[in-house]
């Protein structure tokens, strides 16, 4: 019987630890995820702008690796803005702010390979949670 | 007559030319929200707000992703998304409105209060809203902020009673933006 109730008082020590675990556990980072696809940032926004809706349910909360030649780089915001061909509409990435250092180093007119996630159109495609994958 | 039409052509050309000067926008603006309670914080903030204004008639247009907000906590953000904002469904919000441009020289160093009347669409309702806003110019650079409340309940955001006492019914809302001329 009082083995039972070790047992018992064990078990729900480890029921409460593993909802604190849960309820604290960070959102999950784009960094150790692995890409559901790759693409120019051409193919991106010609794609959402075919149609949005599908689109959409396509890249939207996916992570994405997205390569394209820099237009704008926005050191404050930690957002480089990739250029897609279409003059009204290109990628906005918005990084982790621990990644803002490297940022450093771009110039604008260079062809990036960006890692992050999409969360849909607005004027631009918006990725969020980038990171710098290689320079070419 | 024909003259007149010129005439009209050439005032509706430099007419349509000096509004597109003075468009302002960006890209990169911020909105922090905090809709916690003593029992739990919950702030979130995305930083892809697009926002573009209109420096000669005051017309100005927010528009953000749901899906952009970051949260602490990865459950919060998963319900938010999921549950509370169903942003698959609706994935954007947005504030179109208009604020008094005769009190504000945007080429001239200064704060300036101002409010802020129009539609906010947030989970797919419209509400008719008025707030307060601040806009800066500093070396000639525009930056805007504000700061207001929302009812959740107002946007048919609804709240299941089991975490009722850890969300609050009323959400404050910060936005900041640096903006860039619109060439």
């Amino acid at each position: 019987m009082k083995r039972f109730f070790i047992l018992l008082l064990t078990l729900s020590v480890i029921g409460v630890l593993y909802g604190i675990y849960l309820f604290n556990k960070k959102p999950l980072d784009t960094r150790e995820q692995n890409a559901d696809f790759e693409l120019t940032s051409e193919q991106l926004v010609n794609e959402f702008s075919a149609n949005e809706t599908s689109a959409s349910a396509k890249y939207a909360d996916k992570v994405l690796f997205v390569t394209g030649k820099v237009n704008e780089i926005n050191l404050n915001s930690a957002t480089v803005f990739l250029e897609s061909g279409d003059p009204l509409a290109g990628v906005t990435c918005s990084f982790y702010p621990d990644e803002a250092p490297q940022l450093k180093e771009l110039r604008v007119g260079q062809v990036v390979k960006i890692k992050g996630k999409c969360t849909g159109k607005l004027a631009d495609v918006v990725l969020n949670n980038c990171s710098l994958s290689s320079l070419n | 007559m024909n003259r007149k039409f010129v005439l009209l052509i050439i005032s509706l050309t430099l007419s349509a030319g000096s509004v597109l000067a003075q468009k302002y926008f960006t890209k990169t603006g911020t909105i922090n929200f905090t809709a916690g309670t003593a029992l739990e914080d919950i702030d979130a903030n995305n930083k892809s707000v697009t926002c573009v204004f209109d420096a000669a008639t005051g017309q100005i247009e927010f528009a953000i992703l749901i899906k952009g907000f970051e949260f602490k906590r990865g459950l919060m953000q998963e319900h938010f998304n999921e549950n509370y904002l169903e942003s698959d469904k609706y994935p954007k919000s947005t504030f179109k409105g208009k604020f008094d441009v005769s009190k504000i020289n945007f080429t001239k160093d200064g704060d300036y209060a101002t409010v802020v009347k129009g539609t906010l669409e947030i989970h797919n309702v419209k509400r008719e809203i008025e707030v307060p806003g601040m806009f800066k110019v500093d070396k000639g650079v525009i930056s805007s902020t504000s700061t207001f409340k929302i009812l959740l309940a107002d946007y048919k955001i609804e709240i299941p009673g089991a975490v009722k006492d850890k969300i609050s019914p009323t959400v404050e809302i910060q936005v900041s933006c640096d903006y860039k001329l619109l060439k």
